[in-house]
């Protein structure tokens, strides 16, 4: 029997398929920043604001906690960042140890602290209703048009941020634009997916997709189809293996950048 | 088309320049010069208006169009952008789509002609050399036709036959009544592309020109060394004593 025909399964994987693939074009600008373990800081940040809207007994408000985690934990960073005695990944580090520890503090304190520690830190498939699959898409959609807008002015920001600054690009407000587009797909994933698989799908298709290609409308291309294949193939095998999907997904795709680092070594080209 | 007038420049108390006096015309060519941290960056986000002076006044003639060239390992290379790419980035980000025109796209054949990348245009930035990604950088800011020129240190970790091409393709850039303001720790770039050197030294900004900074010892008591001057073939050259 496929996953697909259990409906609880059907409804996650469309989900999934919209905030994995979203989250994994805006991932590119991460992986191209060097800047990976924001992004994990980033998405400790949003399980803290689920857990503390769920404590608080506002579920429904759980992802605009989450959200608001994400964008003021960003805020925070770019602050902290500009001090010159201390590294930018030290500060990366702090929000990462803050955000998990004191998701774990507030969860020691909830009656049903386990199961909801797990739904944080892995997700959980099984609540996704047809509210996440539209949220899922509209997400989907509104990062494709914010790409299709303004995608070179992201590029310029992240390859040459001083050279876009110097002409008359407003740096802040443009970061601030993509921040909110990055805290908005992260929440999303995080609440159907967890930390671990929403880390995965930031990180790990641009990586194996800059291995992989050598145009960037290629590495938005690969991106898409290498997630939604990992999401297909993982959910798949997953359910007729009996493995929890969100690990299964995220090993498939760690996999995948150790792969294509091997096949494409040092001074390869892509396509 | 800028005007200094006894203004204390930088990010709060103290301030990093103190009392600039100074006039900036449209098409002059200006060599900024000093050791690290006297203050070059701070005067030059000024020039651009990224911080206002905390005392005194900087007034600038509205619309100057800036463009930067920056270092060439500055450039974020794990992005897969070609040199054609490169060259058309600003264009594209400053459009609402990324789309670029006939216009951008004749531009930035021009300026990669002009800079001499044409035959490497579709290949990657990060698989060309050190003195192709300058020269790339360059392009670029042609392609934006702009009024004024910023370059940071456009020669460091080239060889010198690099250094030497790259040279005389900045030279041209000061043509029809471009401004370039040149960030240089090698000291004979700056004298002998620039007609005016702007020394940078305990908080103050010493204007000359290339002629008395060889004639004078401000050179000495900016980096507290004596210099050795000389100059051949009409090329000027300066060197801290004992360098050897």
């Amino acid at each position: 029997m496929s996953f697909l025909a259990l409906p609880f399964m059907r409804t996650a994987f469309v989900a999934g398929l919209f905030a994995g693939t979203a989250l994994s074009i805006i991932g590119i600008f991460s992986a191209t920043r060097s800047v990976a373990f924001s992004g994990l800081a980033a998405s400790q940040l949003a399980a803290l604001g689920g857990v503390v809207g769920i404590v608080l007994g506002l579920h429904l408000s759980a992802s605009v906690f989450s959200w608001s985690f994400v964008v003021a934990g960003l805020m925070a960073l770019a602050f902290l960042s500009r001090s010159r005695k201390t590294s930018a990944d030290s500060w990366v580090a702090t929000l990462y140890v803050l955000g998990a520890a004191l998701a774990v503090l507030v969860l020691s304190k909830s009656p049903r602290g386990e199961s909801e520690a797990l739904g944080v830190f892995f997700g959980n498939i099984l609540s996704v209703g047809t509210l996440e699959v539209w949220e899922a898409g509209a997400l989907f959609v509104l990062t494709l048009v914010g790409l299709a807008l303004w995608f070179r002015r992201w590029v310029w920001l992240a390859f040459d941020p001083m050279g876009a600054e110097v002409a008359g690009v407003r740096v802040g407000l443009w970061t601030g634009i993509f921040h909110v587009f990055f805290a908005a797909a992260l929440t999303l994933s995080i609440h159907i997916f967890g930390v671990l698989l929403s880390f995965a799908y930031l990180i790990l298709p641009a990586t194996a997709g800059l291995l992989m290609v050598k145009r960037v409308r290629r590495l938005v291309l690969f991106c898409i189809v290498w997630t939604a294949t990992a999401t297909a193939v993982g959910f798949d095998l997953s359910f007729r293996w009996d493995f929890p999907t969100g690990p299964f997904i995220s090993a498939l795709l760690a996999l995948g950048a150790l792969a294509a680092r091997v096949v494409k070594k040092p001074g390869d080209g892509g396509n | 088309m800028i005007r200094f007038d006894n203004a204390d420049l930088g990010y709060g108390s103290p301030p990093v320049l103190r009392g600039v006096n100074l006039q900036i015309h449209q098409g002059e060519s200006i060599g900024l010069v000093g050791p690290n941290g006297c203050g070059k960056t701070t005067f030059l986000r000024a020039v651009l208006g990224l911080i206002a002076p905390s005392a005194g006044r900087v007034e600038r003639r509205p619309g100057p169009r800036f463009a930067y060239v920056p270092q060439a390992d500055e450039m974020n290379l794990l992005w897969p952008l070609t040199v054609e790419e490169v060259v058309l980035l600003p264009a594209q980000a400053l459009r609402w789509g990324g789309r670029a025109l006939q216009e951008d796209r004749r531009r930035a054949k021009e300026a990669m002609a002009r800079s001499g990348v044409s035959p490497i245009a579709h290949r990657l930035l990060r698989e060309v050399s050190g003195g192709q990604r300058q020269r790339t950088a360059i392009a670029q800011a042609l392609a934006q036709a702009p009024d004024v020129y910023l370059l940071d240190e456009p020669t460091k970790g080239l060889d010198v036959v690099a250094e030497r091409d790259l040279l005389a393709l900045v030279a041209g850039l000061s043509e029809g009544g471009k401004t370039v303001f040149l960030v240089s720790h090698s000291l004979h770039i700056p004298l002998n592309l620039s007609k005016r050197i702007l020394l940078f030294h305990q908080g103050s900004v010493i204007s000359s020109t290339p002629e008395e900074i060889l004639r004078s010892k401000r050179l000495e008591e900016v980096y507290g060394v004596p210099f050795v001057h000389m100059e051949q073939k009409g090329y000027r050259w300066v060197v801290p004593e004992g360098a050897r």
